[in-house]
């Protein structure tokens, strides 16, 4: 990566948290001004009550005694601005109890009246600043007061009428909640952006590699911004398409090889086929069906320990006493059964024996087993090798089975091995001792 | 299924075997063959009661007599039935072992 992309990145991001924090600090400083104009509202308030209480006092002494006409212009006068005065009273000091006695008192309607709403959220706000206590609801609306003395012993009282303050403050309250909803959203969003832009192409990247990985070499992870990520996803893109043609290849390789070893195949049975004179028969996996399905079952034996090698001869033996009682190569048929079964229960561990029977006079033996298959390359030594040799295992009887049979079918592959044999039974030797016999009795 | 019962003097020890020799039981053949005394010098093996033998079986009879000649123990196969005398020459026995050492039963 150049070091201007980086840069530019590291600017990218720099700049987003950079805006956030500057959000963050202009709000504070509005809310602190905030918090300061209604501390000014309020003492402007209190003040301004506190110059009208004066105001009085200074008429009342001018005069020396109370005039009530003129009050009331006096009255009106002063309570031409926002905050109307609301209620006078005049007090004199009781020089025996040294207590205020109210002497005068003359009260006014409030110019403006507060809905429920407004009350209730005063309420609140007044529980939460409880040192602003110049301000309190009477009953009606919400006043201030202020006072101010005369002379020694009288004291003018003035409450004004302060719900057009507290709905300002309400007001301010409003937008100031507004306000901070405002920069919340706003950070979130600005946040959000720094979510989208860093995780939303990884998100991409994860989901592309799930989907090649599931086996669609084709599919190609869109590049969206060439930044790092980008470059990288690019160079991915390529990587999955070097790897699918090297696959391609790969696949051909394999089919040229599978293509050849069927030629192979069809040489090393055509050959075995004309050297054995259609005796022994290869076959492929998928050929075998035909093979195995040929007939009517007679009887079938699992064959998965040593003891079933022997129930196998049993079985065996019992169908040719049954159908084929003069038949007398009988202990040579058994020593072909044994070795098969003997093969599966060493070689592959499990399998069956299968008795079926495919003509009038011809039985087929087969022995299927999923074991891990045998290499045709031993075939030949296994199966035309006569005689035995000192190694116990070698040539797995097959030899025996071969001479004796009249056909052998054989498939192996790494899914298993499927042995046939088929043997034909003729009564023709004992029909012809029982001419003999006839012939000697005459 | 296979008996094997063992009678032996100071210098020949006899097996007769009767049954099956097979895959299932080669490996009480062989076990058997260890019981034999070191004193002994000649082991015969009657195979008169013999039904069966297959590869398998051969493969444990090849490899015991091996294993006795190995010790200096002279090994007699006799009292062979035609049948099974039959599988060996199949599997050409006699000419690797030595026909002298299988005696048939006449």
């Amino acid at each position: 990566m150049s070091k201007a992309v980086y840069k530019e990145k590291i600017n990218k991001y720099f700049k987003t948290y950079v805006n956030i924090l500057v959000i963050l600090v202009l709000s504070i400083i509005l809310i602190i001004q905030f918090v300061l104009y209604l501390e000014i509202l309020f003492s402007d308030l209190i003040y301004d009550t506190q110059l009208k209480a004066r105001n009085l006092a200074n008429f009342i002494s001018g005069y020396n005694r109370l005039d009530e006409e003129k009050l009331k212009y006096e009255m009106q006068f002063l309570g031409k601005d926002s905050y109307k005065i609301v209620k006078i009273q005049l007090l004199s000091l009781d020089k025996k109890t040294n207590r205020w006695k109210e002497e005068y008192v003359k009260e006014e309607k409030f110019n403006i009246e507060l809905s429920n709403a407004e009350k209730r959220i005063a309420a609140i706000g007044s529980s939460l600043f409880q040192k602003k206590q110049q301000v309190w609801y009477n009953g009606e609306g919400f006043i201030a007061e202020g006072t101010a003395l005369v002379d020694a012993g009288t004291r003018v009282a003035v409450e004004v009428d302060a719900n057009g303050f507290i709905r300002q403050q309400i007001l301010a309250a409003v937008i100031l909640a507004l306000l901070m909803t405002g920069i919340v959203i706003t950070m979130i969003l600005e946040y959000r952006l720094v979510i989208i832009r860093l995780y939303k192409p990884l998100d991409n990247l994860i989901s592309g590699m799930k989907i090649i990985s599931r086996g669609n070499m084709n599919y190609r992870i869109p590049v969206v911004k060439l930044d790092e990520l980008g470059r990288f996803i690019e160079s991915f893109n390529d990587m999955v398409a070097e790897l699918k043609k090297s696959r391609e290849d790969l696949e051909h390789e394999i089919s040229v090889t599978k293509e050849q070893r069927e030629k192979v195949f069809k040489i090393y049975k055509d050959v075995i086929f004309a050297v054995t004179q259609g005796k022994l028969i290869l076959v492929r996996k998928d050929e075998l069906s035909f093979c195995v399905d040929e007939g009517e079952k007679m009887a079938e034996v699992k064959i998965a320990k040593n003891e079933d090698v022997g129930q196998a001869r049993l079985v065996t033996k019992q169908l040719i006493n049954g159908f084929f009682p003069q038949y007398n190569k009988t202990q040579k048929l058994l020593i072909c059964i044994s070795e098969a079964a003997t093969n599966i229960v060493r070689h592959a561990g499990s399998g069956t024996m299968t008795i079926r029977r495919i003509a009038e006079n011809t039985i087929r033996y087969v022995f299927e087993d999923q074991g891990p298959g045998m290499d045709f390359n031993d075939l030949p030594s296994m199966v035309f090798y006569k005689g035995f040799s000192s190694k116990v295992s070698l040539g797995c009887g097959f030899s025996i089975i071969y001479n004796f049979v009249d056909k052998l079918i054989l498939s192996t592959s790494k899914y298993g091995t499927t042995v046939a044999f088929d043997v034909k039974f003729s009564n023709e030797q004992y029909e012809s001792e029982c001419a003999a016999a006839a012939l000697l009795q005459d | 299924m296979l008996e094997v019962a063992i009678s032996h003097n100071d210098t020949v020890s006899c097996l007769t075997l009767s049954g099956e020799l097979d895959i299932s039981t080669v490996e009480k053949f062989r076990l058997s063959v260890e019981n034999i005394p070191e004193t002994v010098n000649e082991v015969h093996l009657d195979f008169y009661g013999v039904e069966f033998v297959d590869s398998t079986g051969i493969g444990s009879l090849v490899q015991v007599m091996n294993q006795l000649r190995g010790q200096d123990i002279k090994v007699l196969i006799k009292r062979i039935p035609k049948e099974i005398f039959e599988v060996f020459d199949l599997l050409g026995i006699p000419e690797l072992m030595g026909e002298a050492y299988f005696k048939r039963l006449n």
